[in-house]
């Protein structure tokens, strides 16, 4: 089978890039081992949340670019703000099509709540999460839902009542009815119970008593799972008071929301969905550029070969399969064996603090500004391919607060401005134009010559490219 | 505060434990203190072997008939926390053939039975066994679980009226007039001085007791020896599984609970508190793995730590930090123990000091030094930890699977789970009501407690899920004021509790982070740093370590 793309993964980094390539009129294809991380997170979308010293940002658009010019091999800086600011708005007309709109702005992060009562910036954020804004002084009130083992408000209501003195933070018992009971209720099953009129209306007569006179009511991230907006609304209007959910533990509602609404945009663009093959790439070996092929699924005892004009890898890190680690000290990429920046010695890989700064974050492919993967000299491997998300090189998306900003400009940066320079059939011109006429947005890209010598400016400068 | 016993004894761990069991059913009125938890140190970080006798028959005769003695005791005493697992003594290629037939001669000699049995009954019992073993010998070892024993023991100590302090640190002994006539301690958690004046003192604080010893006065060169585990995510094997040659690193797998245990190594450190697990140790240990069991790496190691035995030869000088094998093997200081009477060796009385030994034999330890202890107090009573079970419920072995069986059967007979019965650890099937009645037990809000009385958090998420689950669950008991001790500050209390657990299980992994553990790691930090901001949380205090790793 032959596509224009093909993208594995099936994260916020491939989806989104899938549904931008189905939009555009390519002939797409994602296809994924597993169902991504999106159902491991918040299903907000963090752009950059802590500045260098840790300190939280209240506007991105303010702290970008002195961030970007202070990591140079950062996938922000390679993508270029440009790429994140599109992809951002683009993402954002996705999930308002689908009627699941994100709320935000680049020039200022939402602060929320978080589960054990910590203030957690994020940028964009599902409308049914706006109201737990953590300066807006206002009384709050977390909602204790007795037999749900996944959230602790009253844990929450007194770590951010240390912090907030402005307005009390309470908390209020609710009942659960109709829950499983046989076994352990999770977040999913509460979900759909919320998707119900019904339901809501149900509980909500009970509830009002309990809750009398709240401003603003908090709860697990369970309100529905394919009606959420809906079932906010409802929930609001029948309580009298503003609701708002925090995120929890996996499994994760707002990022299956999320996937699920990328997954739709992505089938009514024309785009194929397939998940669960194992996947191994295909190389053109004989041809005198390097370009790839496309890919192989293997599932149920037999293999199939899709075939692409350009591959778009958005497989993740360690967590999401793109990178592996067999032993100590040793990493891969899974898909292509592409070379990855690590360090061979594994005691530097990790820091002695579960919650320090691990050198083994910023492991990964290290792209060129179109996010092609490079090799150890800094050369282009193959120009029909890019790499995306997780999986690329040089940040700490986790200590810095941009899981999900890097995943959406670093997709949108590989399908998006596709100029013709970089369509796959002219490496020359390609390489030409990146040594002497840098595009704008990717000045601070080094030159190929710079990534192999050291940098003190950079964080990475430890790590060496191993083949 | 100022208490007064007869008897005050130094260290929670299985020695102390042990004698303050002993003591105690003496009729001696017994307290016993611990600066941590109990099995807080060596005795908790140990690789659960019940010891047949078999690993030291043939360079140490004495320590090999103690085992096979007391393995038989501890059966009968506390079978709850054995499970009979048997064990086998195999040849593998990597071994010297010719070291078996002076062992079986060895093993006869001091009275371990040995029965040798046919490699294909060897390999149908154990499939994942080294097909080229060339022999095998079957002999009563057994798995203990120490964390199991420890609170057995414990229970027990208060039954016959002793008292157990825990998280009360020993300041210093008090010594008047050339006699020791108690300890100055101090509650970790409180901050509170309580001075303890007694009769006798039996300093049985394992690696640390050079330390105590050294406030009277006393000098005790106790040689921490460095032992390091891993904890493979499954058993392998069913049976305790030595190779028959002389000890070594990385020579038994013991199945414990869920997990099989390779050990260990042997290294000389300079602090019993401060040791790093090195990548040789790992990888030394991983490699002996193969030589029992092929393909032994590609199973997932769930966790690496190491305990530090308290190495003691009387005349022997303090060993150079980092030897191991080699020209002075620390293997060659004897298991074996020693009851020193500080008023006959430094001229300070009624101070005894318990060093050296191993788990299995520290019911024979604590008989010794109580009989000491009753010489030095001029009385004539009989021991009777050999006889006396630790409690009429425990009468059985421990079976492995029990706990998944209570964990079907919660609930009535309408099949729906109640209120307390859900599931707070999905890995070691740990519910609510357990948690809960942990921490109402506890002396302290420490999470990590509750990982050595309930195995909460030592499945492969490592902590991953349960430990927002059980801060949550203590932060409701402070509410509802439900803990023994005023806490100073119970958010900073609760958020440290969780920050701790969580670094201490972050310390236990590390060393063994590749593979499914490093997915492991990305998921937990999407959870606790991404989703949680954990790392954010107000008014918790930097963890403290214990023992604190080295950083390089």
């Amino acid at each position: 089978m032959r596509y224009d793309v093909i993208v594995v993964g099936a994260g916020l980094a491939g989806l989104f890039a899938g549904s931008l390539a189905a939009q555009r009129g390519a002939k797409t294809l994602v296809v994924a081992r597993g169902i991504g991380a999106m159902p491991v997170g918040t299903g907000c979308i963090d752009v950059l949340g802590y500045d260098a010293k840790g300190e939280r940002i209240t506007s991105p658009t303010t702290a970008l670019p002195k961030f970007i010019k202070a990591n140079r091999k950062h996938p922000y800086a390679l993508a270029g703000l440009n790429a994140l600011e599109n992809g951002l708005t683009a993402l954002k007309s996705m999930c308002d099509s689908a009627g699941y709109p994100l709320v935000g702005d680049l020039s200022a992060n939402h602060w929320l709540p978080t589960a054990v009562g910590s203030i957690r910036p994020t940028c964009f954020a599902p409308e049914s999460f706006i109201a737990g804004e953590v300066r807006r002084a206002e009384p709050m009130t977390l909602a204790a839902l007795p037999g749900f083992r996944d959230f602790y408000p009253h844990l929450a209501m007194s770590n951010l009542q240390s912090q907030i003195t402005n307005y009390p933070i309470t908390a209020a018992s609710l009942s659960l009815p109709d829950r499983p009971t046989h076994r352990e209720a999770y977040a999913t099953d509460l979900a759909r119970l919320f998707d119900d009129a019904n339901y809501r209306a149900k509980v909500t007569k009970a509830w009002k008593g309990e809750l009398n006179g709240a401003a603003r009511v908090g709860f697990p991230a369970i309100l529905g799972l394919a009606h959420n907006p809906a079932a906010r609304r409802d929930l609001a209007e029948r309580l009298g008071a503003e609701v708002f959910e925090i995120p929890i533990l996996p499994p994760s509602v707002p990022g299956m929301r999320l996937f699920n609404v990328l997954r739709e945009v992505l089938q009514e663009a024309g785009g194929k969905l397939i998940l669960g093959p194992e996947i191994t790439g295909r190389v053109d070996g004989r041809a005198l550029t390097p370009r790839v092929l496309g890919v192989t699924g293997h599932a149920a005892g037999k293999s199939t070969i899709y075939e692409a004009d350009r591959v778009i890898l958005a497989t993740g890190g360690f967590l999401g399969g793109g990178l592996i680690s067999e032993r100590a000290g040793v990493a891969a990429e899974s898909i292509f064996d592409l070379p990855i920046t690590y360090s061979s010695q594994p005691e530097s890989w990790f820091a002695p603090r579960l919650f320090g700064a691990h050198p083994f974050a910023r492991f990964g492919v290290r792209v060129d500004d179109l996010m092609r993967p490079l090799d150890a000299h800094g050369e282009v491997m193959y120009e029909n391919l890019h790499a995306v998300g997780g999986l690329v090189a040089g940040a700490d998306r986790l200590g810095e607060g941009s899981r999900e900003g890097i995943d959406v400009a670093t997709a949108w940066r590989a399908i998006a401005p596709a100029p013709p320079s970089a369509r796959p059939d002219d490496k020359t011109t390609i390489a030409r134009k990146r040594r002497k006429a840098p595009p704008e947005e990717s000045r601070l890209s080094p030159s190929p010559d710079s990534i192999a010598s050291t940098d003190a400016e950079t964080t990475d400068d430890t790590n060496s490219i191993h083949i | 505060m100022t208490l007064g016993t007869e008897i005050l004894i130094i260290g929670g761990g299985a020695t102390g434990l042990g004698v303050a069991r002993d003591c105690a059913l003496r009729g001696f009125k017994t307290i016993l203190v611990e600066k941590g938890d109990l099995a807080h140190g060596t005795s908790g970080r140990y690789h659960g072997l019940l010891h047949s006798g078999g690993r030291y028959a043939v360079r140490d005769r004495a320590s090999a008939r103690d085992c096979i003695v007391e393995n038989r005791i501890l059966r009968r005493t506390f079978p709850d926390a054995i499970e009979d697992t048997g064990g086998l003594f195999v040849v593998t290629p990597n071994d010297p053939p010719e070291y078996a037939n002076p062992w079986l001669a060895a093993c006869a000699e001091v009275g371990i039975p040995v029965e040798e049995i046919p490699i294909a009954l060897a390999l149908k019992e154990e499939p994942l066994l080294n097909p080229k073993i060339s022999r095998a010998f079957r002999v009563p070892d057994a798995a203990c679980d120490s964390f199991d024993l420890l609170h057995a023991l414990a229970a027990s100590v208060r039954e016959a009226g002793g008292e157990v302090y825990l998280r009360h640190r020993v300041e210093s002994l008090i010594v008047e007039g050339g006699r020791v006539c108690g300890a100055v301690t101090r509650n970790v958690a409180t901050d509170e001085r309580l001075t303890l004046r007694a009769e006798m003192v039996v300093n049985c604080a394992g690696a640390w007791a050079g330390q105590i010893a050294a406030t009277a006065g006393c000098e005790l060169r106790v040689t921490p020896g460095k032992g390091t585990m891993i904890a493979m995510n499954s058993r392998l094997v069913n049976t305790v599984v030595n190779r028959c040659h002389p000890p070594d690193d990385g020579d038994i797998l013991v199945p414990v609970g869920t997990v099989s245990v390779i050990g260990t190594t042997e290294v000389v450190v300079e602090n019993p508190d401060q040791y790093a697990i090195e990548a040789w140790e790992v990888e030394k240990l991983l490699a002996e793995g193969e030589v029992l069991v092929p393909r032994f790496r590609e199973f997932r190691a769930l966790r690496a730590w190491a305990g530090v035995r308290p190495l003691f030869e009387e005349g022997r000088g303090k060993k150079e930090e980092g030897s191991h094998e080699g020209d002075e093997n620390s293997r060659l200081i004897s298991r074996a123990h020693s009851i020193l009477d500080h008023e006959t060796r430094d001229g300070v009385g009624r101070l005894i000091s318990v060093v050296g030994g191993k788990l299995t034999t520290f019911r024979l330890m604590a008989e010794q030094a109580a009989d000491l202890v009753c010489r030095k107090m001029n009385v004539t009573r009989e021991c009777r930890t050999a006889e006396i079970p630790a409690s009429e419920a425990g009468k059985t072995y421990h079976i492995h699977g029990a706990r998944l069986g209570n964990v079907e059967h919660r609930g009535d007979m309408t099949g729906r789970i109640g209120e307390g019965d859900e599931i707070i650890c999905e890995c070691e099937l740990v519910t609510r009501a357990q948690v809960e009645e942990a921490l109402k037990a506890s002396a302290s809000p420490v999470l990590n407690d509750l990982r050595r009385d309930l195995r909460l958090g030592m499945g492969p998420c490592q902590a991953g899920f349960c430990a927002y689950r059980a801060a949550g669950i203590l932060n409701s008991q402070l509410q509802m004021s439900n803990f023994k001790l005023k806490i100073r500050n119970p958010q900073s209390a609760i958020n440290s509790a969780l920050l701790e657990f969580l670094q201490e299980r972050w310390k236990g992994l590390r060393p063994v982070m590749w593979g499914a553990n490093l997915k492991q790691l990305e998921l937990d930090l999407t959870i606790y740093r991404h989703t949680l901001a954990a790392d954010r949380l107000p008014l918790s205090r930097e963890p403290e370590e214990y023992p604190t790793e080295k950083t390089a």
